[in-house]
């Protein structure tokens, strides 16, 4: 399988913290890939930076698109970036929070509008044929997550979890190869993350993605990932299937601490 | 938007222009007047409206924008002969001094030349937020105002230009005002208008689902400045008269209270705002006068004191409806329908959701 991310050594520094040190990955497509570690370990800033919020101190963000084109997205503005088929959930639910479920989902389909705004303006035929397209794929969408009915509600009405939902919903709408996940099982119970292991493994098929994922549901983790990077401080501690990462010391000492006596 | 609920908005729009054939042909001078002027402020809140209300974006260079679109329609409307007696100071610059413009043509024009501003403006200025951008936007338009009264020998400086030939027709400023309001209001129902409110409610979360955040921003404010531009043709037109004074910076205040009042982010509410504003201040100039009762002159009613009247008014406003008489709401006949019905229920239902 081809790589569809790679990041060459990219380090976070924020005055004298760094965040991220010399962080390297090599996701290939189709695969489920998780990031964990302790709070403050640096994951979201590794996320940010793939996402272009943040542009990496050092070391390059390289993403190879569907035509097999390598590029070069460090320094590229988010917008750029979700444009090329990166798109991301937030740990803190980002939702358009006064707009309605359905506005929300069909936002994100502006990305890959053509029609120029005096057309969209007056909307003329090609106009017209365009969003057609795109609000039958929001159905579609909708009904997957079971928020069809709920699509006029204001976004910030739904309970927590069906939020998470949206938001996924909101990102798979922009079309995107490569879903990154910000902790989507935060706050939710042991049924609820069980539900969204089998939701991402769908979505994962179903649209052929490359998911890359935090998470902190161990049991979730464990169950559906190819490959699991494990931070701590910046630094990559371990690498490697969910069963050797279960087995590292590394690893346990990082979230358990070291026994004194031993 | 349902068959009934299109032809019910033409045939308001039939009612409405029926309305102001009426205040042309049978009111007096002074409510045609004021009637205009609720039509002019209301296209220029409307403009303001699009970037503070619908992109979120807290800009204060309304004033400005209205100049350049006042100043065109004055520097190119006023008939030829009369220029020399206009322009008596410095003559007119030869290179504008015989063109002479039909007032649409100079009205579009002004909303043009606002509109290649904003955007000469609009891309440094635009990556500042909240009370810096609109520190910046302020500060650009007075920058407008001083260079207008410094180019002399285009736009006559301090002294201002008279005899711009003055349409004080209800009917032509009601058509302009229609068109700008259903033009807007069919921008902000398209794919643009929602990435607008995308960028109002989330500017990361706009961004990471691929809004490019300056391009939309630089257009919404480009339109803003356009339709504010036109409505400070406009403005000319109905005054006969411009003088850079006009357009200081508490002009744009003015514009900010119309759409906090009537509503940031509601199209309908900017026309609300501005028939509250503008025909309240009206309303209320009984108070100026001084009043009698059994012989006793009563010691409040004096010239301002509508002011005070006014000013307590809107405190009251602010209070009940913090965020604006509409909100983010629109006017639409479902909802008008349900109100009709059973107003109590409707009201009672609305105070619930909140």
């Amino acid at each position: 399988m081809s790589t569809i991310l790679r990041t060459d050594k990219i380090t976070m520094r924020f005055g004298g913290v760094t965040a991220v040190n010399e962080l390297k990955l090599d996701i290939k497509e189709h695969e489920i890939v998780a990031l964990i570690g302790p709070n403050g370990a640096g994951k979201t800033t590794a996320f940010n930076m793939i996402t272009g919020v943040y542009t990496p101190t050092e070391g390059d963000v390289l993403y190879t698109a569907a035509d097999g084109k390598t590029h070069n997205i460090t320094g590229l503005r988010p917008s750029e970036i979700a444009k090329m088929g990166i798109s991301r959930t937030f740990q803190n639910i980002r939702l358009f929070k006064e707009l309605s479920v359905y506005e929300n989902v069909l936002i994100a389909k502006h990305l890959h509008l053509k029609s120029d705004f005096l057309s969209a303006t007056f909307h003329l035929p090609w106009y017209n044929k365009e969003i057609k397209a795109m609000e039958a794929d929001v159905e579609s969408l909708l009904k997957k997550v079971n928020l069809w009915d709920l699509r006029d509600e204001k976004a910030s009405s739904l309970p927590y979890g069906q939020q998470r939902y949206l938001e996924i919903a909101r990102a798979l709408a922009t079309n995107p190869r490569m879903l990154l996940l910000d902790e989507p099982a935060a706050g939710m119970n042991p049924k609820e993350t069980e539900e969204l292991t089998h939701f991402i493994r769908r979505i994962r098929d179903e649209f052929d993605l490359t998911i890359f994922m935090i998470e902190h549901h161990m049991d979730l983790v464990m169950e559906i990932s190819d490959e699991i990077h494990v931070l701590d401080f910046g630094l990559e501690i371990a690498k490697g299937t969910p069963e050797e990462i279960q087995n590292n010391s590394r690893v346990v000492e990082a979230y358990l601490g070291v026994d004194e006596d031993a | 938007m349902s068959k009934r609920n299109m032809l019910l908005t033409v045939v308001g729009l039939v009612v409405l222009f029926a309305a102001s054939c009426y205040v042309q042909l049978e009111m007096d001078s002074y409510t045609r007047r004021i009637v205009n002027l609720c039509l002019i402020y209301a296209i220029i809140g409307l403009s303001m409206n699009l970037t503070n209300g619908f992109v979120g974006q807290f800009s204060l260079g309304q004033a400005g924008f209205m100049a350049i679109g006042a100043y065109v329609v004055g520097v190119f409307t006023v008939p030829v002969e009369f220029r020399d007696t206009v322009f008596y100071a410095v003559p007119m610059n030869p290179l504008i001094a015989d063109i002479e413009l039909p007032l649409w043509a100079a009205l579009i024009l002004g909303g043009i030349m606002a509109m290649l501003f904003a955007f000469i403006v609009g891309t440094p200025v635009l990556r500042l937020h909240g009370d810096y951008l609109a520190i910046a936007t302020l500060g650009f338009s007075e920058i407008i105002r001083i260079v207008i009264t410094n180019a002399q020998s285009f736009t006559n400086g301090a002294l201002g230009i008279k005899d711009i030939p003055t349409i004080n027709d209800v009917r032509f400023i009601f058509v302009a005002t229609a068109i700008v309001f259903i033009i807007v209001t069919c921008l902000l129902n398209s794919s643009y208008g929602r990435a607008f409110k995308a960028i109002r409610e989330d500017e990361i979360a706009a961004e990471a689902m691929g809004i490019n955040l300056f391009k939309h921003k630089n257009m919404a404010f480009m339109l803003s400045a356009f339709f504010a531009g036109i409505g400070g043709g406009l403005y000319a037109t109905l005054l006969g008269t411009v003088d850079p004074k006009n357009f200081l910076f508490t002009l744009t205040y003015n514009f900010l209270l119309i759409i906090v009042l009537g509503g940031m982010g509601s199209i309908t509410g900017s026309m609300l705002g501005s028939i509250i504003v503008t025909g309240g201040l009206e309303f209320l100039r009984i108070f100026d006068e001084p009043l009698m009762i059994m012989g006793m002159d009563i010691p409040l009613f004096r010239p301002g004191f509508r002011m005070v009247i006014f000013s307590i008014l809107l405190m009251a406003c602010v209070l009940f409806w913090r965020k604006g008489i509409m909100g983010t709401e629109e006017f639409t006949w479902d909802k008008f329908f349900a109100f009709c019905k059973n107003p109590f229920k409707y009201i009672w239902q609305k105070g619930a959701s909140k």
